[in-house]
């Protein structure tokens, strides 16, 4: 019995020391491995002085038109970043994949990504149908996602790897009506909407919006007025908007109808005033748009999710001088400048903790203000991304179309 | 050795070695995700080229039939009706519906038919787009992984085996039914539907055969493509693809079951691979302009379709020697 | 009343457009039997190219309008040359899948050379508008009109009344026969595309002001001169132009008065139904086929 028990002691004894010697190991081994770099601590595309990170956009065909300026605007702030230093000594590089804007490429784009590449985090992943395709992927792997090129709704409850930074639609909406009636004081309202996911979501919160602010008389069934995205004759909607002779009419729509409208109404001689969607608050849509309906446009409003102006424009101008010279500064290419800005200032929060869970536990905490957008912020369980908007209205200043912000940020409570 | 020379074993061989090959080779998942892709467009092809290549009827709206067959398996299986049951009714409703495009092509013929079975493809999506308790509009359709018994499709490997099993049975179908008497008839259509109805083929019968198989066909690729990507949008299902499949099946070669499959492959893999050239990814579009290069090309001097390389090979080879001994003569 | 008025006098409008991109493709059709799908892309490149005239090089209108002609005969003549006729022994699908590869090579290039932005471009006609009673009309609107019918008339003499179209004629029923009778059938095509590649361009920079110039600016009106053309028929000049008309007030008035949601599926399943009772188009003739 005694023989026993000092037999046990003595093999405890023998354990305990091993443990503590192995930890002490671990610990050392830790500590050597951290100047030396060893992948095993960090996630997946990080090593002592770079970050590999990946973003899926449409970059050929037809649609080019949106990934071309969008990929511009995050590599330029990725290679300004570079440029000066990196974040905390790594330098950020970026894989572009280029999904044609279809769910099946986006789908294969993002595996390899993950599994092919082994990426630290996707970001800025561009369009809705893509993002949504590639959801479960993400969410299974429980890589970071952090931006998306995409206005859908889904993406806030879609888990706590989703950092959605851009208002969705149907919040944007909703907002729309909080102004329509606050600020614009209409009583009557027409929203003329894109007949696709962009439009639908922008009807529906809008109506979800009056509906919660009791208002719901304030737009007629009648005054629902679809428009296609790549029509070209808008007489019929803008007739009927007419009729109901309005006192806003929202314009929910990307920027070709949307300046077609315009154009339709100048030339049917409407002048109402009106308000449309963020992704129309840029420069370059205002210099199209602005030519074809001259006096129309001083009636338009957008909303907007950006502080922008010449001193917060500075660095994405020169950046993109820079790096682009040939590429427009419009909308597309500010929104990949955020994701580029987001994502980075997850990276900074998150120290030398480069893993996946390190980098979501310092997004959960981020209250980003320093960029473009006014804020950025998540919580454990919220993705909201950005919810205070404010409206801009078309000013004339020396001859040329500007926006000029005419409220504060408000969010919709 | 005489066994070997059996078409629908050869199918059954090569379907074997190819499926087994993620197995022993490490793809990379994304490649082997574009690789169940092209599977599922030769499987389109395919039923096109029975459409085009034999029974010479043309269509620019297939790729309406090939989003019926996601939607309705897609709707079916999230309703939990299994996936064996769900995949032959998204095949089968469009072959209903298919029936409506031969009668149509019963009075229509060449371009005015292409334009007819356009506008009906046009017609199809703008379904989609509106039929929202269905489809789900423009937010899309999420679909589940492909599962039979229990065992779930969910890994890319599983499910090439699963895609390419239906590639071969399918191709030995199209194989068994081009030799029958059926078969016959389509060509005999193709070649001139007067002759072809002097000989007491019925055009009428032969038509809707033609149209509902190739609509079965393309029903059946729809289905598999919603439990592969899992989501589907209306978006997809329009002239673009259409066109696309048109020149997958002109492309691998008309009247040829491995000219559709090689079609589909030359058709989703070329612009993936000419983006991945370092070099041309960073002159914009360059890869877009490249791929419409090729196809003229692969047209210029394949006109057969890439599937008849050696006998066209051979040709030109023939046609030089003649030149040379007419010469000498 | 005056929305109706106001919605016939668009829809007239946007089916002039409809049917001047129609006109090039039914040219090329009746001469050379294929559909050129790349008509449209063709177009883009010719409007981006006065655009770029005006704009960037700040020549005036008309001579940026004319500028973009002359690039036009020389796209329409390369096209031809190095395109189309190397293939011209291909089947029908063959030369269809040319011009698919066409829509690349050339949307592609527009891209690469002329960016991705849209821009504004000024209408031909910049005057002030009218107001008949409540409907308004813009003088340009007259001018798309007036225009299509000029050229729809123009193509009608040259094809009926002038050697050329005689030639043209000849080829498009019988090359062989065409060549024996010492018609040099290779210039023949060659002017085909020519005149169908100006006609493009026109139809383009008049559809710019509508649609702003950018590389997908031809897609919606591209697609549905093809249904002009299918719905009059490939038969004659006017069929197409017919059709478009008929297309562009259709629309407008399914939107006002039925549906502005379905009214794609309406406008389509009506053209479907037409060409089931009348398979050859409005205006096409019954053809026989060769036995």
């Amino acid at each position: 019995m005694l023989k026993n028990l000092k037999k046990r002691k003595s093999i405890l004894l023998v354990l305990s020391l091993l443990l503590t010697l192995s930890l002490l190991a671990c610990n050392q081994e830790a500590a050597v491995n951290n100047e030396a770099g060893d992948k095993v601590e960090y996630a997946q595309g990080i090593t002592e002085d770079t970050i590999k990170i990946g973003t899926i956009a449409v970059q050929s065909g037809v649609l080019s038109f949106i990934g071309t300026p969008y990929v511009a605007g995050m590599e330029s702030y990725f290679n300004m970043i570079n440029e000066n230093g990196g974040v905390n000594g790594r330098k950020i590089e970026l894989l572009k994949k280029d999904d044609e804007f279809k769910p099946d490429k986006a789908v294969a784009a993002v595996e390899s990504l993950i599994y092919d590449d082994e990426v630290f985090a996707i970001v800025g992943q561009l369009g809705t149908p893509g993002v949504v395709a590639a959801q479960d992927i993400v969410k299974e792997k429980g890589i970071p996602s952090v931006y998306f090129g995409s206005g859908a709704v889904s993406l806030t409850k879609a888990g706590e790897n989703f950092f959605p930074v851009q208002p969705n639609y149907v919040y944007e909406g909703k907002l729309m009506s909080k102004y329509a009636f606050e600020e614009f004081k209409a009583d009557k309202v027409v929203v003329m909407y894109q007949n696709d996911d962009v439009g639908r979501d922008g009807l529906e919160g809008f109506k979800d919006g009056l509906k919660e602010l009791d208002k719901s008389s304030m737009l007629p069934s009648e005054g629902e007025i679809a428009f296609g995205a790549s029509d070209t004759d808008f007489t019929v909607q803008i007739q009927k908007a007419k009729e109901q002779d309005p006192d806003l009419i929202i314009i929910y729509g990307l920027g070709g109808a949307t300046s077609g409208i315009l154009k339709g109404m100048e030339g049917l001689g409407v002048n109402k005033p009106m308000l449309t969607t963020y992704s129309n608050a840029d420069a370059s849509f205002l210099k199209m748009a602005s030519k074809g309906a001259p006096n129309v446009i001083e009636n338009l409003n957008v909303m907007g999710w950006l502080e922008v102006n010449g001193e917060s424009l500075k660095p994405l101008n020169e950046a993109m001088k820079k790096y682009y010279p040939d590429v427009p500064v419009n909308a597309y290419t500010m929104a990949g400048w955020v994701a580029g800005e987001t994502f980075v200032a997850g990276v900074k929060k998150a120290g030398d903790n480069l893993t996946w869970d390190g980098y979501i536990k310092a997004m959960n905490n981020l209250k980003f203000t320093e960029g473009l957008a006014p804020e950025i912020s998540y919580e454990p369980g919220v993705r909201q991304g950005v919810t205070k908007m404010a409206v801009s209205k078309v000013v004339k200043n020396n001859g040329q179309y500007e926006f000029k912000v005419k409220t504060a940020f408000k969010e919709f409570e | 050795m005489n066994i070997l020379k059996n078409k629908p074993i050869q199918y059954i061989l090569l379907g074997l070695i190819i499926a087994i090959t993620p197995f022993i080779f490490n793809f990379q998942r994304g490649t082997l995700t574009m690789f169940n892709t092209v599977i599922i467009y030769s499987i389109v092809a395919i039923g096109f080229n029975i459409l085009l290549g034999y029974a010479g009827q043309i269509s620019l709206g297939h790729a309406a039939f090939m989003g019926l067959g996601a939607y309705i398996s897609g709707y079916l299986t999230n309703m939990g009706i299994p996936f064996i049951l769900s995949i032959l009714i998204a095949g089968v409703i469009p072959m209903i519906i298919g029936l409506i495009l031969g009668l149509v092509a019963l009075r229509l013929e060449g371009h005015y038919l292409a334009i007819a079975t356009l506008g009906f493809g046009v017609t199809i999506q703008q379904i989609f787009k509106e039929w929202t308790s269905f489809t789900n509009g423009y937010s899309g359709m999420r679909g589940q992984p492909a599962s039979i018994f229990g065992f779930s499709f969910r890994s890319r490997e599983s499910f090439f085996v699963l895609a390419i099993v239906i590639l071969v049975l399918l191709s030995i179908f199209a194989y068994n039914l081009l030799k029958s008497k059926t078969g016959r008839a389509l060509i005999a259509m193709r070649d001139s539907e007067h002759a072809a109805q002097a000989m007491g083929i019925s055009l009428l019968k032969y038509k809707l055969i033609a149209f509902s198989i190739s609509a079965f066909y393309a029903g059946i690729a729809g289905s598999l493509y919603i439990h592969l990507i899992r989501f589907i949008e209306p978006n997809q299902w329009g002239v673009e693809l259409s066109l696309n499949l048109l020149a997958m099946v002109v492309i691998g070669g008309l009247a040829s079951i491995e000219g559709s499959i090689i079609g589909a492959f030359f058709l989703t893999v070329i612009p993936d691979i000419l983006k991945e050239i370092p070099m041309l990814g960073e002159i914009r579009n360059l890869s877009t302009i490249l791929t419409g290069v090729s196809l003229i090309l692969v047209i210029m001097f394949l006109p057969l379709g890439i599937a008849r390389i050696n006998i066209q090979i051979k040709e030109k080879l023939n046609n030089k020697n003649t030149k040379k001994t007419a010469l000498n003569q | 009343m005056n929305m109706f008025f106001q919605s016939i006098m668009a829809g007239l409008e946007t089916g002039s457009l409809y049917a001047l991109a129609a006109l090039g493709l039914v040219l090329i059709f009746r001469t050379s039997d294929v559909i050129n799908f790349a008509q449209g892309e063709m177009a883009m490149f010719s409007a981006f190219i006065a655009f770029k005239l005006f704009d960037g090089m700040k020549l005036p209108y008309p001579l940026a309008f004319l500028g973009a002609i002359v690039f036009a005969i020389l796209f329409g003549f390369i096209v031809e040359r190095v395109f189309i006729r190397p293939a011209s022994k291909a089947s029908l699908v063959s030369k269809m899948i040319i011009t698919l590869g066409l829509i690349m090579i050339v949307g592609g290039l527009a891209n690469a050379l002329f960016g991705i932005d849209s821009h504004y471009f000024r209408k031909a006609i910049v005057a002030d508008n009218m107001n008949i009673k409540g409907v308004v009309i813009q003088p340009n609107a007259i001018f798309i009109i007036a225009i299509t019918f000029f050229i729809m008339a123009g193509l009608f003499y040259m094809i009926n009344k002038t050697k050329m179209g005689i030639a043209i004629r000849a080829t498009a029923q019988d090359e062989n026969t065409a060549k024996m009778m010492g018609i040099p059938v290779s210039k023949v095509y060659s002017m085909s595309w020519i005149i169908a590649t100006i006609l493009g361009a026109i139809a383009g920079i008049l559809i710019a002001p509508t649609t702003n110039v950018s590389t997908a600016m031809m897609g919606e009106v591209h697609l549905k001169s093809f249904i002009a053309a299918v719905l009059g028929g490939f038969g004659s000049f006017y069929g197409p132009v017919v059709g478009g008309l008929i297309i562009g007030v259709l629309d407008n008035l399914v939107g006002m008065y039925i549906s502005l949601t379905w009214k794609t599926v309406i406008v389509y399943g009506l053209l479907i139904l037409t060409l089931i009772i009348k398979p050859t188009g409005i205006f096409g003739k019954t053809h026989r086929k060769k036995v």
